[in-house]
C-alpha cells in the first residue's frame, strides 16, 4: 500500500471515528406508546445482559459494518465469486498455496514471540518444504508430510501475553476486529514490509495496479464462507460482534 | 472478515456415551435425540455428495412491487432463492428450508446436491420463518398458520416459475420436498396443489415435520427455559461452552472444519449431557424467536418490544430490543403478536383456531386419503410431542418411514436415508456414490 493512500484511510477513519462514536439510541416519535414489552418486564435489576461486549464507538462501528456490508455485497464477493467460476480449481489452489506460503514470515515470527516453538518449527519446515519441493509455494507437499498450516498474527501474540482486547473495533474493508488486533494488523504489516521478503513485497508494489496485493484479497475473500447479512438475524451486527471476540479467544488458545 | 462463521455451528455441540453401532441393521451412531440433532451426519457416512464447478444461479424475486424496502434492512430487498439447472429435460423439485432458515445451511446443501446428483432440476426457497421471506414475501409478516405461509410460498413457486424458470429450464414434472417447517408446509403445498394445479405436483416428502407448530414451539421453549431463566446462568452456561470448544479447537491438528466431524470429536471427549445439549437447541431456536418477534413486530407495527413510529438509523443501538426479544420465547410471539394480528381482520378468531391451522391436524382427510404424499421420520425427533408420531403413522400408512434415531434432522445426510429419499421420488445417486 502506498503510504499516501495509507494515510488518506487513517484521516478519514479517524474523521468517522469521532464523527460516529457517539451512538444513539433508536427514538420512538414523540407520543407514542411505550412498547408493550420492556426491558424491566424480563429482566431483574440485579440481573446480567447476555451482551458483554465492550463497544463505545457502536455509533462508528455499526456504520462502518454497513458500509463494508454494501462493499462486500457489490464488489469484493461478486469479485471472489467469479475467480471461483472461471479460474480452474488447480490454479485457485496454486495461488492460495503460494499467498500462504509467503505469509508463513509472519506465522514464525509470531509463534517465537509467543513462545512456541513447535508451531514456529512447524510453520519454518513448511516454509523450506513449500518453496522447495512445492515450486515457490505453489503446491503445499509439507501438509502431505504432516506439517499442517497455522496462521498466528501479532493481535495474538499479544493475547498470549495477556493484552486484552479492548474496544470492538470494525475495520474499513477487513471488518471485525478490536483496538488490539488492529495493531496487530499494523505490527505484521510493519514486519512484512521491512522483511520484503525475496524482494516480494517491493515487487509485488510495482506491478501494474498492483495485481498481486488484489489477488491475495481475492483468494483470502473467496476462502471465506462468511456473507454479509445473511446470518438471518435482524440482529446480525450484535451477533457477529459477539462471536467475533469469542473466536479470537479460541485462536489465541490454539 | 477473518471470522468464520461456522463457529455458530460450532457453538451448537457437546453431548454423552460413547457412540457404537446399536443392535439394529441400522448404521446410523447410536446417538440419543439430542445428541444427534446437534452432530447431525460424521463425513463418512454420508454418500459422496461432492459436486464439481459452481452450477448453481442465485435469483431474485420482488414479490410484492408496492411494497417499500426498508432503508435499515436495504440488503432484503427481494426474495433470493436458488437454482440447480441441468442441462436437458428433467425432472424439478422444489426445496423448503425448516425455521428460520433461508435457501442456504447444511440440511439445505445436502438436499441440493443429493437431487442435483440424481438429475433433478433443483429450487431452493427460504422458510416463511425467515428474516428475507418476511421482509419480501409473507402476505402476513407474521408467519406461523401453515395454510397461509403455504399460500406465500406457492405463490413464490409460480412467479419464479412463471417470470424466471419456464424460460430456462426443460421440466417433464414436478416434485417438492421440505425438513422440518419446510416439511409440513409440502403437505399443505400438496394439498393447495390438489386445487389449483399450477404445477401438479406428482409427490411431496415431508422430512422430519412437526405435527403441531404450537407443540413444538413450546417443547423447543422449554428447552432453554427449564435450564436457564436469567441472564447469570445464560452468561455461565456460555462461558463454559465456550471454554470446553476453546480447548477442544487448541489440541486439534491440521485444518478444522468446524462441522459434524469437529462436533462428533468434541462429543466423544466431553460427553456432554442432554441437558447441556438441550440447552443449546433451545438457544438455537431462542435465536430464530428472537428475529421473528422482532421483525414481526416492526412489520406489522404491533408496538410490542419496539414502539409503533420508531425510526431505526443503521447507527443506532439496539441493545434493548435484542435483550427483550431474545427473551420472548415463542409461546409469546403466538399470543402477543400473531393472534392478535389475526384478530385484527377477524375479531371472532381463537388461539385454538389458529393452532389447529398451525398443525398437519387440519389436513388430516387429504393425508390420509392421498397416495402423493410420504413422510420420513424419526422415532427420537426431540420436537415431537408423544403421540405425534403414532399419529402420523396411523394417517400416512405406508407411505410413512420411520427410522428408529436421528433426532430432528441428524441423520438427514446419512446413505440410507438419502437412499431412501431419492427412491421415494423414483430417483438415486450415480453409481459410486
Amino acid at each position: 500500500m502506498k503510504p499516501i493512500a495509507l494515510r488518506l484511510i487513517l484521516t478519514t477513519l479517524t474523521a468517522s471515528l469521532i464523527i460516529l462514536s457517539g451512538c444513539a439510541a433508536s427514538r420512538p416519535q414523540e407520543g407514542a406508546d411505550p412498547a408493550r414489552r420492556q426491558i424491566a418486564d424480563v429482566m431483574a435489576p440485579e440481573d446480567k445482559s447476555l451482551l458483554t461486549a465492550y463497544d463505545p464507538w457502536e455509533g462508528y462501528n455499526r456504520w462502518m459494518y454497513n458500509f463494508n456490508a454494501r462493499f462486500d455485497r457489490y464488489l469484493f464477493a461478486p469479485a471472489a465469486e467469479g475467480y471461483k467460476r472461471f479460474l480452474p480449481q488447480f490454479m485457485r489452489t496454486g495461488v492460495h498455496n503460494f499467498m500462504r506460503n509467503i505469509r508463513e514470515v509472519l506465522n514464525v515470527y509470531n509463534a517465537l514471540l509467543q513462545a512456541r516453538f513447535r508451531t514456529a518449527g512447524r510453520s519454518t519446515g513448511r516454509f523450506a518444504v513449500n518453496s522447495i519441493l512445492g515450486l515457490a509455494g505453489l503446491f503445499d507437499p509439507a501438509t502431505e508430510m504432516g506439517m499442517y498450516y497455522q496462521r498466528e498474527d501479532f493481535g495474538q501474540t499479544l493475547g498470549v501475553w495477556g493484552v486484552g482486547p479492548g474496544p470492538y473495533f470494525v475495520l474499513p474493508l477487513l471488518g471485525p476486529s478490536t483496538v488490539r488486533d488492529a495493531t496487530g494488523i499494523g505490527v505484521d504489516y510493519a514486519v512484512w514490509y521491512y522483511v520484503n521478503l525475496f524482494g516480494y513485497r517491493e515487487w509485488a508494489s510495482d506491478q501494474f495496479l498492483v495485481w498481486p496485493t488484489l489477488l491475495y484479497a481475492i483468494d483470502t475473500r473467496a476462502n471465506i464462507s462468511f456473507r454479509y447479512y445473511e446470518m438471518g438475524s435482524i440482529y446480525e451486527y450484535l451477533w457477529i460482534r459477539d462471536l467475533y471476540l469469542e473466536f479470537r479467544k479460541f485462536e489465541i488458545k490454539r | 472478515m477473518k471470522f468464520r462463521f461456522s463457529v455458530v455451528a460450532a457453538a451448537m455441540a457437546m453431548a454423552s456415551s460413547l457412540a457404537v453401532a446399536a443392535d439394529d441393521d441400522y448404521g446410523f451412531p447410536d446417538l440419543d435425540g439430542f445428541a444427534a440433532t446437534v452432530i447431525a451426519t460424521p463425513k463418512e457416512l454420508q454418500p459422496d455428495l461432492s459436486i464439481k464447478g459452481r452450477p448453481f444461479r442465485l435469483r431474485s424475486l420482488t414479490v410484492f412491487p408496492e411494497r417499500p424496502v426498508s432503508k435499515y434492512v436495504w440488503y432484503h430487498d427481494k426474495l433470493r432463492y436458488l437454482v440447480f439447472p441441468q442441462k436437458g429435460p428433467a425432472p424439478l423439485i422444489f426445496l423448503i428450508a425448516g425455521t428460520g432458515s433461508s435457501y442456504h445451511g447444511p440440511h439445505m446443501t445436502t438436499l441440493y446436491t443429493a437431487f442435483y446428483l440424481a438429475g433433478f432440476h433443483v429450487v431452493g426457497l427460504p422458510s416463511p420463518t425467515s428474516f428475507p421471506f418476511m421482509m419480501t414475501a409473507s402476505s402476513t409478516m407474521v408467519p406461523g398458520v401453515l395454510d397461509d405461509d403455504s399460500r406465500d410460498l406457492y405463490r413464490v413457486m409460480k412467479m419464479a416459475w412463471e417470470q424466471q424458470l419456464s424460460k430456462k429450464l426443460d421440466v417433464t414434472d414436478f416434485y417438492v420436498t421440505g425438513y422440518s417447517l419446510g416439511g409440513a408446509q409440502t403437505g399443505y403445498l400438496m394439498m393447495l396443489d390438489e386445487q389449483e394445479k399450477a404445477f401438479n405436483f406428482k409427490k411431496g416428502l415431508m422430512i422430519n415435520p412437526p405435527v403441531s407448530l404450537y407443540n413444538s414451539a413450546l417443547l423447543l421453549d422449554s428447552y432453554l427455559r427449564d435450564n436457564i431463566t436469567t441472564g447469570t446462568e445464560a452468561q455461565l452456561f456460555w462461558r463454559q461452552l465456550m471454554t470446553a470448544m476453546g480447548e477442544e479447537f487448541a489440541n486439534t491438528q491440521g485444518a478444522v472444519n468446524l462441522g459434524p466431524d469437529f462436533l462428533y470429536k468434541v462429543y466423544r471427549n466431553r460427553r456432554p449431557n442432554d441437558q447441556d445439549l438441550a440447552t443449546l437447541i433451545g438457544l438455537a431456536f431462542a435465536i430464530t424467536a428472537q428475529n421473528m418477534v422482532t421483525v414481526a413486530d416492526v412489520m406489522t407495527e404491533s408496538g410490542y418490544i419496539v414502539p409503533v413510529g420508531t425510526t431505526a438509523r443503521i447507527t443506532a443501538d439496539v441493545s434493548d430490543y435484542f435483550i427483550v426479544s431474545a427473551r420472548t420465547p415463542f409461546r409469546l410471539y403466538f399470543k402477543d403478536l400473531l393472534v392478535p394480528y389475526y384478530q385484527r381482520s377477524d375479531p371472532d378468531i381463537t388461539d385454538d383456531d389458529l393452532i389447529q391451522r398451525a398443525s398437519l391436524y387440519s389436513i388430516e382427510e387429504f393425508l390420509r386419503t392421498t397416495d402423493k404424499v410420504g413422510v420420513s421420520h424419526n422415532v427420537d425427533d426431540i420436537i415431537m410431542k408423544e403421540g405425534e408420531i403414532d399419529w402420523l403413522v396411523d394417517v400416512m400408512g405406508d407411505r410413512a418411514r420411520i427410522w428408529p434415531r436421528g433426532g430432528h434432522c441428524g441423520n438427514m445426510a446419512y446413505r440410507d436415508n438419502v437412499e431412501h429419499m431419492l427412491a421415494f421420488f423414483g430417483a438415486s445417486l450415480p453409481e459410486g456414490r
